[in-house]
């Protein structure tokens, strides 16, 4: 009894198993994951740098970048020479060592 | 073989973030997945497509846990049984409503579906879990030990939900005059 039993529900529902096909529903899935909506905005941010790279080279502007850094190391070299003060130049020294005596304690 | 494919595009998916492979175990598996909430929805192909859809997201955000202790189907089984379950329980919070109620309002009986209503019909006659324990095990051939995994209750447990659904069914069956021949 326990046995036909089986037999018939095995029978029943191994005939109404059906495949069921995709039509369209991997895509559905695939678009709806996470990670693929940030690829789209990591592929637009992308885009967009590779536009400002394009109009920064275009326009000029590793001549003006050049100019400029010129221009203030040049002031800063003047600056410097014109007010240099030992004093301050010694603080900074001690103060560096004390932190790289305690950095090479603290690992040792 | 089929194991270690799966195996390999899992690999690829947590590693690379490649979602072509993920493609690839969704094709392999939205068949399955789709027919299990079919049979738990007793034919509401809409909502058991949304169910579909959740399982396959939920499985891709943590597919890093899945450990090859079980196999690949197996774990997107267990993913599945929790997504229905948690339905379930969502519709339970809206409604306060005994078992067989819900079990009535999961099955959203579809009209004019033809052969097919027979079987969502009889699959009204059992329990949720009852239905999910047969049709794993006598239209998926998944065995006792992985139905267990799969819904979170013991071997014996499963043994007397399958006991219980096929007395049923087959009861069912038989005042409907199906004997298995035709």
């Amino acid at each position: 009894m326990e046995l036909d039993d089986d037999k018939l529900l095995r029978r029943f529902l191994g005939e109404k198993k059906q495949e069921i096909a995709d039509n369209g529903f991997s895509k559905r899935v695939i678009r709806n994951l996470p990670d693929h909506k940030r690829n789209w905005v990591q592929i637009l941010n992308i885009i967009t740098m590779l536009i400002c790279f394009a109009l920064f080279f275009s326009l000029g502007g590793l001549k003006a970048l050049e100019n400029t850094l010129r221009e203030v190391f040049i002031s800063v070299l003047d600056y410097g020479a014109a007010n240099l003060d030992p004093k301050a130049l010694i603080i900074a020294a001690v103060v560096l060592i004390i932190l790289g005596t305690r950095k090479v304690c603290s690992l040792a | 073989m089929s194991q270690l494919n799966d195996i390999s595009l899992v690999a690829q998916v947590v590693v690379l973030k490649n979602t072509k492979a993920f493609d690839q175990l969704v094709q392999k598996y939205q068949s399955p997945i789709r027919r299990f909430f079919l049979n738990q929805t007793c034919g509401d192909s809409e909502l058991s497509d949304d169910l579909a859809q959740e399982t396959f997201i939920k499985a891709y955000t943590s597919i890093a846990s899945f450990k090859n202790l079980s196999s690949f189907s197996t774990w997107l089984y267990r993913i599945a049984y929790n997504v229905f379950y948690d339905y379930i329980r969502s519709r339970k919070e809206t409604s306060d409503l005994d078992t067989r109620e819900i079990d009535a309002i999961n099955c959203t009986e579809q009209v004019n579906i033809g052969q097919k209503m027979d079987i969502y019909k009889s699959l009204k006659t059992l329990k949720e879990v009852e239905r999910t324990c047969i049709t794993l095990f006598y239209m998926e051939d998944v065995s006792i030990d992985k139905i267990a995994g799969i819904v979170g209750i013991p071997v014996g447990t499963v043994k007397s939900h399958l006991s219980r659904g096929k007395e049923k069914l087959s009861t069912y069956l038989k005042q409907n005059g199906y004997d298995g021949i035709r």
